[in-house]
């Protein structure tokens, strides 16, 4: 019987007590979209569904992977619903004498697939080994095997033969091998009967295999999705697998949509001539059933303290050697109270190998100069502080280390190190080094659909036109309002009545959140105490040497695996750059050369003083901007205030509208009053609104009630948010009837929930932020004091943070920097400051299209030779650069100290030969570049612009402005003038765009930011505004406006409601690449 | 050269005009190919992704691009334009908009050296075929000057519709126009604005010995043809000719053996002539000449090309049979219009070519009948696909479309399908004791059958779409008058259906 299209799962509770009585047929023979573009359901919706119709257990088989078990258990473990852990090993037909010529004439023959699932933790090790080596001998996402590789590793593994679509004889030839092998009744072929074209015919050979044999027959299903409405989303996937179209995709769309989960009593209908077949699958079932996840348990590393020494004391050791350092005077008394508190907890937790694992990180990546900090919930502790894994001084900030590490929840502690970007491959090769290549490998990070990929890729398969589907992705204001504007569509060239499209949408939204494929999580590592390949399947990345496991990070959370984040972070590399020029400048200055991380001194109110002028561009996390709007209106004075400035501009706190409650608190606008002492305790700091996720979660357990267990529930609820919307209802209901029976108003319980609920949207722990304002204020202090050397780093750091070269150089200028253009004779590659005068001198990695290898010879042949007077002399004494470097190179104005500018410059290179003349080589022909024709200044700056991205000769705006000035258009920085152009007065600006953003807390605002020669004008546009004027607001790389000015304190917006396109013949230098849109 | 819709808003001027875009698609892209000048003024250029101009210019209409329509159409224009010189050549110089991938022949060169006194001077003659031009609906820029090089500048880049230059003011009327009127090479006219020179006149200030150390000779090649200091020559367009013959009659002729003995003359003649040119008529015409100049003519299609004198003759003599002779005819004329290559094959061997070979002779003999006698859209093939539904597998298309059938991609047995596909599906009556279960009985075409054997269910979803799905159950049964028929029971609405036999 086909059950006709039912909406999806029913609600969790519904579907657990209105379930079947349970039937004897377990389904063996399932895949999920972890079999990418196979299997067309989560595991989740699988085992739901299987709950809910009632199967003694269900498998789940994906294709040479294990990577959607743990999902599976986790949502198994749910519902009281056993699950069988398998996989469906596809393997590559074995090589024999007799069939070598046909399997070399048809190298796709179809792969021979064997169900197997083990028995017992030895079995699934057996697995995990079998598919590590099929995966390790060949390239990223492939697996390799063959029969032999599946007889090694039998041992302690149930199996099933899955015969192909059209019985072979290879196919007996292999299950005589395996026959064999898995003498002991461990071996069944599987059955299926999905009222294909071949089914009678299959029944019957594979009816004859099985007596011939001696092999049982089980029923299965071919499972491909829970539903049989998945099938339309199943072709989909068929065809994007195929690179096909739906409408030529043939037989290779099945011809039905048998293949969902069937009911017990189902199956036994369709196989009620051998009920043995189904009554196997119950009896495999329960014999795999010996086996649960359960069972795999973690080990730490043991090399981590040397023999005789337990980890804790070795723990103790080195936390007192650094406490000693960290504080020469002697450790305050309080640090003492908490270093014992927290050895108490770390040794009742056992998590000193945890900490020790990191000290050796960090301590390595100390010895080699690399810059690090750590961040996270466990990093705040006073340990970490004296294990230098932190910079943050434990009695600067208030936080208990119990606010993250619960006696309670026995999960990993969780601490991020955050390394230098562009040297954190040596910290990685340290780690494979130490613990060998068998004991460590990155995490998964599953990469899913998303709006533009699900679009793009279904578009495709719906044999849509690919600029059509670019086009619908790349403009998909659409989608998050759900319904399509027929009039928006039209306007892309689409048609909105086709049925097509509306299909398109459909399955688009269907598929969205599915995996994709695996891809190594951006730094989080695991490692082992014995060899990983025991445990879970390790595959191979596209960086030789690097391998990932097959689980993401929420799934090693739930298996209790260790895991350390090895992030790259641009601003350490900025910083110790800047760090490390400041310090060549204080050597030529002849004082001593020793500024450190740690010696910046602390508190310097030119500091703060220059971040409350919002002037903030380069600065950590401060420098966007919103937080440039936010900066001047909480006005940071210490530490702590740039802690919450960190974490308050966030979606969490905006969704959740603590921003302004907080503002007029702050400002004693409104009075701070707590509703009793608990909820005082837990909010005093942020002057009663929770601004930080541990402060949602103390909260709740402060004032409803929650155990640590359930506010951590809360936690992963909240992060989960998007994925699994119903889990938050429970939670609000907990919330309010906890929150009410304590007394407390239902307003006020539902105002916390609410706030709660904007965490889900992305809160910020307080941990990170305090990790995260040291930065702020370290690099805020660069630029506060030296700009020139903050400049140049970030500039070496590129690409990093929010803005491009060019507003980082005028920011630079507007402080006082001199900056000196790129020339070949005297930048390096990376932008260097000049002493004695500190100026700032570009490097020629600035230069578009430069070579750094031949850029370098160039810099060596400078060194060794003195400066070139000419680029033929250039060209003569450096071998192995071409032609085109030296040309790049022109193009960016780079020969002015020979006396060339860019054209001649280039005039003189097109005339380089390899093969120098002997004869003329000494005499050249008087210089001919005289009759070039000039350029106009204009050109030159577009000139600049094509080669650099900027100019330091002028704004290209200026050559605008006779023109501007005669339509009224005024300067950006006239708009600082509050007499002149008050709040609400209506003005025209000009400008180049820079930024274009939509964030997703501005219910469709568009917020704009464009710059003339003066400065800066923010731009705001409603919704309305943007459709009227999109072609310009949307494509236009330089923009005349119309707007309204808004003032609040000393920030200026203007509020647009008219736009236009400056001219075209503005968009010729690639100007029009230059903003960053929408990301 | 652009053409307008022929009379377009002469004779329906209240229409408002509309853009129109050629769009071509490479790689799964749709590009911009060619847009005309109202979609120009939207923002629409060459090579823009199509979607992008469609938001520019909603409004559009998008035409695919048709690569082998400019060829045959150009020639056309260079035999027309024969009128004002018998110089005329397609100009080969690559055009900038073809973007690369849309590439088409789009000018003219005309050498009217000596002809502008027969139109009363050289302005004179460029206005008169540009009105001459504007009649057939086109609108063109036409420069003539003494070199080809500089017409050409002119033409392409020049200010004005229509521009004449002679060679004193040469040098002067190139001096502004960019550097690509040079007929240069993209990457070259890049290379040059890297220094500054955009314009023809920086070229001029510059010594030829350092232009020609820096970008080689073709860029002084160039220049000189443009200035005539080198001669550049027009190689005349020829018109590839229509292979045709005709007798005439002394006076009109009546009998029909007559014609028809002249006929199969010229047919022979015909043939040898394709056979010489190694080419196969596709198309041919006889035009039967009367005195009344009511000529009859009737054009043949063939479904391959076709150069034997027997198979042509075998076409052409029953079209003949029935043209209508009237009071006489005058002449016969027999034309191929249209001829493909064919591969050579000797006359005499014929016998000992496999048998296969000639099987299909025959059947394209057969199909060359067929189509000459109902037309050749009359005439439908089975083109079979690889697909599970039966409708699909069983699609018949025209012959004359057909390509090669496409052979399936699953290697996989023949799905079992009957011989005979209804269509469409005849209702039947039907009793099963379970919905996936065979029926016991079939009532259809009046007749009342036991079912004495069955296969089955084969379940196929026909339509899979979000608004429109279907099941079918099919069973293969034999009836008991021994038929074996191919039901289907739509799951929808419980109704049966006899899709096919095995014949």
């Amino acid at each position: 019987m086909p059950e006709l299209p039912e909406p999806r799962c029913k609600p969790l509770m519904e579907s657990i007590s209105s379930r079947p009585p349970p039937g004897p047929y377990a389904e063996l023979q399932v895949v999920s979209n972890f079999s990418f573009l196979r299997g067309a359901s989560h595991p989740e919706e699988l085992i739901h569904r299987a709950a809910e119709a009632g199967l003694h257990a269900l498998a789940i088989t994906d294709i040479n992977t294990l990577a959607g078990v743990v999902r599976a258990f986790c949502a198994a473990k749910e519902l009281h619903m056993p699950l069988v852990v398998g996989c469906c090993l596809h393997m590559q037909m074995p090589p024999s004498p007799a069939r070598h010529h046909a399997q070399v004439a048809n190298a796709a023959s179809p792969p021979i697939s064997v169900l197997v699932y083990p028995m017992s933790l030895a079995g699934y090790a057996n697995v995990c080994q079998l598919l590590t080596c099929g995966k390790r001998r060949t390239t990223k996402g492939k697996c390799l095997l063959t029969i032999d590789d599946l007889l090694q590793f039998s041992s302690q593994l149930l199996a099933i033969a899955v015969p192909p679509p059209v019985p072979t004889d290879a196919f007996a030839e292999v299950l005589a091998r395996l026959r064999p092998a898995f003498d002991d009744d461990r071996l069944s072929l599987a059955l299926s009967r999905t009222c294909g074209p071949y089914d009678a015919w299959r029944d019957r050979v594979i009816g004859q295999w099985s007596r011939e044999m001696r092999i049982p027959m089980v029923a299965v299903n071919d499972v491909h999705y829970h539903l049989p409405h998945r099938q339309a989303l199943q072709d989909v996937l068929t065809c994007i697998r195929l690179g096909t179209v739906r409408s030529q995709g043939g037989l290779h769309l099945a011809a039905n949509a048998e293949r969902h989960i069937k009911t017990p009593a189902e199956m036994q209908r369709l196989f009620a001539d051998m009920p043995q077949a189904v009554h196997r699958s119950v009896e495999i079932a329960n014999r795999a059933l010996a086996f649960s996840l359960d069972q795999i348990k973690y080990q730490y590393p043991s090399e981590l303290c040397p023999p005789g020494k337990t980890m804790m004391n070795h723990l103790v050791n080195l936390t007192w050697q650094g406490a000693r350092q960290r504080y020469p005077q002697g450790v305050p008394q309080d640090v003492v109270l908490r270093l014992t508190h927290e050895f108490e907890l770390i040794h009742d937790l056992n998590y000193a190998a945890y900490f020790l694992t990191v000290e050796d990180i960090v301590r390595f990546a100390r010895s080699k100069g690399i810059l690090c900090q750590g961040r996270g919930a466990a990093a705040n502790s006073a340990v970490c502080y004296c294990l230098g894994i932190t910079a943050v001084d434990p009695t600067r900030i208030d936080l208990l280390v119990e606010r993250f590490i619960s006696r309670q929840r026995n999960e990993p502690p969780d601490i991020d190190i955050d390394f230098e970007h562009q040297r954190r491959q040596e910290v990685i090769d340290y780690l494979y080094r130490k613990y060998g290549v068998d004991r460590v490998a990155l995490t998964a990070e599953v990469i899913t659909y998303r709006r533009r990929s699900a679009l793009r890729d279904v578009g495709k398969a719906l044999g849509f036109s690919l600029d059509a589907v670019d086009q619908l992705s790349g403009a998909a204001d659409w989608w998050e309002k759900g319904v399509i504007d027929p009039r928006q569509l039209r306007e892309l060239g689409l048609n909105p009545a086709d049925p097509t499209m509306q299909e398109l949408i459909a399955l688009a939204k269907e598929i969205q959140g599915f995996p994709r494929h695996l891809s190594q999580h951006v730094g989080g590592f695991i490692i082992t105490a014995g060899p990983l390949h025991h445990c879970v399947p390790v595959e191979n990345t596209a960086m030789p040497g690097r391998t990932i496991i097959e689980w993401d990070k929420d799934d090693i959370d739930a298996m209790g695996i260790l895991k350390v984040d090895i992030l790259a972070l641009g601003m350490l590399s900025a910083i110790r750059r800047a760090i490390d020029l400041v310090n060549q400048g204080r050597i030529a200055d002849g004082k001593d050369g020793t500024l450190q991380l740690h010696t910046i001194p602390p508190e310097d109110p030119a500091v703060y003083d220059m971040l409350c002028r919002a002037d903030s561009i380069g600065v950590f996390q401060v420098e966007s901007r919103a937080q440039m709007t936010m900066l001047p209106r909480l006005k940071p004075r210490c530490y702590y205030d740039l802690v919450i400035e960190v974490a308050i501009v966030r979606p969490g706190p905006i969704v959740g509208d603590m921003v302004h409650p907080y503002l007029r608190r702050r400002n004693g606008e409104e009075p701070v009053n707590y509703p009793d002492e608990k909820i005082r305790k837990v909010l005093e700091r942020t002057l009663g609104v929770p601004l930080f996720q541990e402060q949602a979660m103390a909260l709740v357990m402060a004032a409803a009630g929650f155990t640590p267990d359930e506010a951590d529930q809360l936690r992963r609820a909240m992060a989960a948010w998007k994925r699994k919307g119903h889990l938050m209802e429970k939670f609000e209901k907990k919330i309010t009837v906890g929150m009410t029976a304590r007394g407390y108003s239902p307003s006020y319980a539902q105002a916390v929930f609410n706030q709660i609920r904007g965490f889900g949207e992305y809160g910020f722990p307080e941990s990170h932020a305090a990790s995260f304002a040291l930065l702020v204020y370290v690099s805020a202090w660069l630029k506060c004091h030296h700009p020139a050397a903050f400049c140049a780093a970030l500039l070496n750091s590129q690409p990093m943070g929010f803005y491009h070269p060019a507003q980082l150089l005028r920011d630079a200028a507007a402080h006082g920097v001199s900056i000196q253009p790129v020339d070949i004779n005297k930048s390096q590659w990376e932008s260097t400051i000049e002493y004695p005068h500190g100026a700032l001198r570009l490097g020629m990695s600035m230069v578009h299209g430069a070579s750094r290898a031949e850029c370098e010879k160039i810099i060596d042949s400078v060194r060794r030779h003195g400066p070139f007077s000419s680029p033929a002399a250039l060209w003569r004494m450096t071998p192995g650069i071409r032609r085109a470097t030296l040309q790049s190179l022109a193009s960016a104005d780079a020969f002015n100290s020979m006396g060339l500018d860019r054209q001649a410059a280039i005039w003189a290179i097109k005339n380089l030969r390899d093969v120098p003349m002997p004869l003329f080589a000494d005499h050249p022909r008087p210089s001919d570049h005289s009759f070039l024709p000039p350029l106009s200044a204009d050109q030159l700056v577009l000139h600049d612009y094509a080669a650099t991205g900027f100019s330091l000769k002028a704004h290209p705006m200026s050559f605008f402005r006779s023109q501007l000035d005669q339509r009224g258009v005024i300067p950006n920085a006239d708009i600082q003038n509050q007499v002149q152009f008050p709040h609400g007065s209506r003005v025209a600006l000009a400008g180049l765009v820079l930024v274009r953003q939509r964030p997703a807390t501005a219910k469709g605002i568009i917020f704009m930011t464009i710059e003339d020669e003066t400065g800066v004008a923010n731009l705001v546009i409603k919704p309305p505004i943007y459709e009227k004027f999109r072609r310009a607001l949307r494509f236009a790389s330089a923009l005349v406006i119309k707007g309204k000015v808004e003032r609040r304190d000393v920030v200026v917006h203007i509020l647009v409601y008219k736009a236009w396109s400056l001219p075209k013949l503005f968009m010729h230098a690639q100007i029009n690449s230059q903003s960053r849109d929408f990301h | 050269m652009s053409r307008r819709r022929p009379g377009k808003n002469a004779r329906s001027p209240a229409r408002p005009r509309l853009p129109i875009i050629i769009a071509a698609e490479v790689n799964r892209r749709q590009y911009v190919a060619r847009c005309c000048p109202l979609a120009a003024a939207a923002g629409v250029s060459p090579a823009m992704d199509i979607s992008q101009a469609a938001a520019l210019c909603p409004q559009a209409q998008v035409h695919p691009w048709q690569p082998d329509i400019y060829q045959p159409a150009i020639e056309k224009l260079a035999q027309w334009a024969g009128r004002f010189s018998p110089r005329v050549m397609i100009d080969p110089t690559p055009h900038e908009i073809d973007a690369g991938f849309a590439p088409a022949p789009h000018g003219l060169l005309i050498d009217a050296s000596g002809m502008e006194h027969l139109h009363g001077g050289c302005r004179v003659l460029l206005v008169r075929i540009q009105q001459a031009l504007a009649a057939l609906g086109f609108t063109a820029r036409l420069a003539a000057a003494s070199t080809i090089g500089s017409a050409w500048a002119l033409a392409h880049y020049g200010a004005k519709p229509i521009a004449y230059t002679d060679a004193a003011q040469l040098l002067q009327a190139l001096a502004h126009l960019p550097i690509a009127a040079l007929r240069l090479p993209r990457a070259m006219c890049e290379s040059l604005s890297t220094v500054g020179i955009v314009q023809i006149q920086h070229l001029t200030c510059i010594p030829r010995i350092s232009l020609l150390e820096r970008f080689g000779p073709h860029l002084l090649q160039r220049m000189d043809q443009s200035y005539g200091r080198v001669h550049e020559d027009i190689a005349p367009f020829t018109i590839r000719p229509v292979l045709s013959v005709s007798q005439l009659f002394d006076g009109p002729v009546t009998q029909l053996e007559v014609i028809l003995n002249a006929a199969r003359q010229l047919v022979h003649q015909l043939s040898s002539q394709l056979m010489d040119r190694q080419r196969g008529a596709e198309t041919l015409e006889v035009r039967l000449a009367r005195p009344d100049h009511q000529d009859n003519i009737k054009k043949i299609s063939l479904v391959r090309p076709v150069c034997q004198p027997d198979r042509i003759w075998d076409i052409l003599r029953p079209s003949l049979e029935r043209m209508h002779l009237g009071s006489g005819v005058e002449a016969i004329v027999l034309k191929a219009l249209r001829t493909a290559p064919v591969k050579p094959r000797q006359a005499e061997m014929d016998h000992v070519l496999p048998a296969t070979d000639a099987a299909a002779d025959d059947l394209l003999q057969l199909l060359d009948r067929l189509i000459n006698h109902w037309g050749p859209r009359c005439l439908l093939m089975p083109d079979p696909q690889a697909s599970h539904i039966p409708e699909c597998t069983g699609r018949k298309s025209p012959v004359m479309n057909q390509g090669d059938s496409p052979a399936s991609e699953v290697n996989w047995p023949p799905l079992d399908r009957p011989s005979i596909l209804l269509d469409p599906p005849e209702p039947a009556q039907c009793v099963a004791l379970q919905p996936d279960h065979p029926p016991h009985r079939l009532g259809w075409r009046g007749g009342n059958y036991a079912v004495i054997s069955q296969a089955g269910p084969e379940r196929i979803v026909p339509y899979r779409t979000l608004t429109h799905r279907q099941t079918r159950d099919y069973f293969k049964l034999q009836l008991e008058d021994g038929r074996w028929v191919w039901v289907y029971h739509a799951r929808e609405d419980g109704r049966w259906f006899v899709h096919g036999l095995w014949g």
